[in-house]
């Protein structure tokens, strides 16, 4: 057979995928049931091989993931292999095992040249933040070079080196700031892996605005004050009245215990409180990244409330805490499917006007990521 | 029969209809037309992913690129295999990752005999190369961590009783670090040698003692361990054990990480054993050397080992595991005659805590 029989798809009818009457485009119908096979298979061949057969396990969940996951009927598709992530993770072990084991003998240098251990010490944070910031690049990278959706690849433009650098800067403003700059922070980040992300030959663009952000991070910061004034106050008046009603020895020995009774009291307030309203602002956080990204002419919105999100979050973790992991494909599943039901594309995008993806593919992925424990999926 | 399903030659992200028919060597793929689009050889047929119950699957194929091939059901893959084409898609669970399982096994294996083969012939050397003022520095750092739970005995008469017996001990071996032992307020019955010829007794070994002689054959044997940097090595094993596994496990979740724990106490183990063994045969030499009786060590080792197992295991045992032959040796090469320590002296060590 030549190549000049086999010439498809020039009259191709550009299929538009949005279906009729507003509803979400995503669909994801993967099953507990199948993923937890996947996920104990996995977790047997990691054992009998000391947890190196980690890689594959991983690679075998997303391609589960990824093609359970369709966009306008037609499923994505992951082409990760393992062996590309192992790599990754060998190359990153060359850099941090050097690193890692310098950072422990440093004490032994304490008394000989204080000066060293100093600048070290110093320079240490900068180095980590730097790292973290060309991990999360390179990982973002490789899993859009192995992501397609009908035949055409995602990909990642830009340089890692770049992405570590900005983390760096933003996190010393952040840090010099008092935490002001963090909202900012995240969203040029956001800004630097969505703007240089593309779909083939089409290239993704973000317009999220910091100051919405800011004002966001603000509310959420009040909310946690407010929360925490509440109850302390109610503990302040709460205190007497019980002192009150109980009497003599025993009103003594509460006044004993009151400074520990404070204690417990804020740290089981303060964590939560604070935990509360960062989810709070992450949900309204991920709702503004959604929003502001385009691909040709369509528009993402991600239409999940606080409520369901703190709620998806929540459960998760008491979810996979509870269960010592095993609730994992449980989680992951519904994670997908709460996310894709909430997400709607409005706009036309063009299918038969984009092309093949022309840039170049990592050959290996997501060392940095896994050796710095970045996070999951 | 013809098989329905969509088509995306892998240039644009169009996506068109097509209508397949297995022939005897390859798929032919149709358009609604009923004109010819592509003809696709058995030899070189691929599935993209796993199938799953009767599908969906997906095709692509070595010679045709990034062109995929949607099917809404496995129908096509079924009649294939049964008119014995390619069989695609495999088993869901099992089949793709046997051959990658083999693999990873492979660099398992490897990656554990670094950690069992190469860290035991590496560590001689690599401690040999540690400064001795480096593991000075250790071994007080870990001496000062363990006195501040702790605290020093510090009877004038008994350090001096103690010193005299180390350093009648150490006089005939070779040691690269001044010695210095010291006995903790700590009710365990053990002793431990630490990096850069620091040497902790525990309260407990000289009550349970009854014998000078049985002192000084314990601290013989930390001595032992110390001619053979053996602290040392075990900071640098412990650290490259869990580093390599660590490596090799990738990741942190808490059933790999029992796995990989696991792994990592059965090589830590088979290590001790061989330098028990050495510290042992050195330390009777060192007794033999300075004329003081082993038996009462033997003694105190067999005493102790009628404890194992009782409540009150004592951890001399869980840090030297025993064996009846090592209460053999012992009690087969020590030759010497004289008393460690006279009453005076003894009466100070015991006391030393007061």
């Amino acid at each position: 057979m030549s190549d000049t029989t086999m010439s498809p798809a020039t009259a191709a009818p550009v299929v538009n995928p949005l279906p009729p009457g507003g509803q979400s485009p995503f669909v994801h119908h993967g099953r507990t049931r199948e993923l937890l096979g996947i996920c104990a298979v996995n977790l047997l061949l990691k054992v009998v091989t000391l947890g190196a057969y980690h890689f594959w396990g991983k690679s075998r969940v997303r391609r589960y993931v990824w093609s359970h996951t369709l966009f306008a009927g037609e499923a994505f598709e992951y082409t990760g292999r393992g062996k590309e992530l192992a790599l990754g993770y060998a190359v990153a072990m060359l850099v941090l095992v050097p690193l890692i084991v310098l950072l422990n003998l440093l004490p032994l240098l304490a008394e000989r040249a204080p000066w060293l251990v100093i600048a070290v010490s110093l320079g240490v944070y900068p180095l980590f933040a730097f790292l973290a910031g060309v991990g999360m690049f390179g990982a973002r990278r490789y899993l859009l070079s192995r992501t397609r959706w009908r035949s055409i690849r995602f990909a990642l433009t830009g340089r890692a080196r770049a992405h570590g650098g900005l983390t760096l800067l933003y996190g010393l403003l952040s840090m010099i700031t008092f935490g002001l700059y963090v909202p900012f922070m995240r969203n040029r980040l956001a800004a630097h892996l969505i703007g240089n992300a593309w779909f083939g030959s089409e290239r993704f663009r973000y317009d999220g605005a910091d100051d919405v952000l800011l004002h966001r991070y603000l509310r959420a910061g009040a909310l946690m004050v407010g929360v925490l004034v509440a109850w302390v106050a109610l503990l302040a008046l709460g205190m007497p009245l019980l002192a009150g009603f109980l009497r003599g020895a025993q009103a003594e020995r509460l006044g004993a215990l009151l400074p520990a009774v404070i204690g417990v009291v804020v740290m089981l307030l303060v964590f939560p409180a604070m935990g509360g309203a960062w989810l709070w602002y992450r949900a309204g956080e991920l709702r503004h990244f959604v929003a502001h990204t385009r691909l040709g002419d369509a528009r993402f919105a991600l239409e999940l409330s606080n409520r369901r999100y703190i709620w998806l979050y929540l459960s998760n973790l008491g979810a996979l805490v509870g269960t010592l992991g095993l609730a994992y494909p449980w989680v992951v599943v519904r994670t997908a499917r709460t996310l894709t039901t909430h997400l709607r594309m409005d706009g036309v995008l063009e299918l038969g006007a984009i092309e093949q993806s022309s840039i170049p593919t990592p050959r290996t992925g997501e060392g940095l990521f896994d050796a710095l424990d970045l996070g999951s999926i | 029969m013809r098989y329905t399903g969509s088509y995306t030659d892998g240039r644009t992200a169009a996506r068109q209809e097509v209508l397949i028919e297995p022939g005897r060597t390859a798929l032919r793929l149709y358009r609604p037309d009923g004109s010819l689009l592509d003809e696709w050889p058995f030899t070189g047929l691929l599935a993209a992913e796993e199938v799953y119950g009767d599908g969906p699957a997906r095709l692509r194929h070595r010679a045709h690129g990034e062109a995929t091939l949607s099917l809404p059901t496995a129908a096509l893959l079924r009649q294939l295999a049964a008119q014995g084409g390619p069989r695609l898609g495999g088993h869901p669970w099992l089949h793709p990752t046997l051959g990658t399982a083999v693999v990873a096994l492979v660099l398992a294996s490897l990656l554990l005999a670094a950690v069992a083969w190469g860290l035991p012939r590496l560590l001689a050397p690599l401690a040999a190369w540690v400064p001795a003022s480096w593991s000075e520095v250790l071994g007080e750092r870990v001496e000062t961590q363990l006195a501040a739970v702790h605290p020093v005995c510090s009877g004038a008469a008994g350090q001096r009783a103690l010193d005299a017996l180390a350093q009648r001990l150490a006089s005939h071996a070779t040691l690269a670090v001044p010695l210095r032992v010291r006995v903790l307020r700590d009710d365990g019955v053990n002793a431990f040698a630490l990096p850069g010829g620091r040497i902790v007794v525990l309260r407990g070994l000289l009550r349970e003692a009854h014998d000078p002689d049985a002192v000084a054959g314990v601290l013989a044997h930390e001595i032992a361990h110390e001619v053979y940097r053996h602290p040392l090595q075990g900071l640098i094993r412990s650290a490259g054990t869990r580093l390599l596994l660590g490596a090799l496990v990738g990741s942190h979740s808490s059933m790999e990480s029992i796995a990989g724990r696991f792994a990592q106490s059965l090589v830590l183990f088979s290590y001790s054993r061989a330098d028990e063994a050495a510290a042992d045969a050195l330390g009777v030499r060192l007794l033999n050397a300075a004329d003081i009786r082993g038996q009462p060590l033997a003694a105190l080792l067999e005493r102790l080992s009628a404890l194992h197992g009782k409540d009150r295991a004592p951890a001399l045992l869980s840090t030297h595991p025993l064996t009846a032959e090592r209460i053999a040796t012992i009690r087969a090469e020590a030759h010497g005659k004289g008393p460690a320590l006279d009453s005076a002296q003894w009466r100070a060590l015991r006391h030393i805590c007061e």
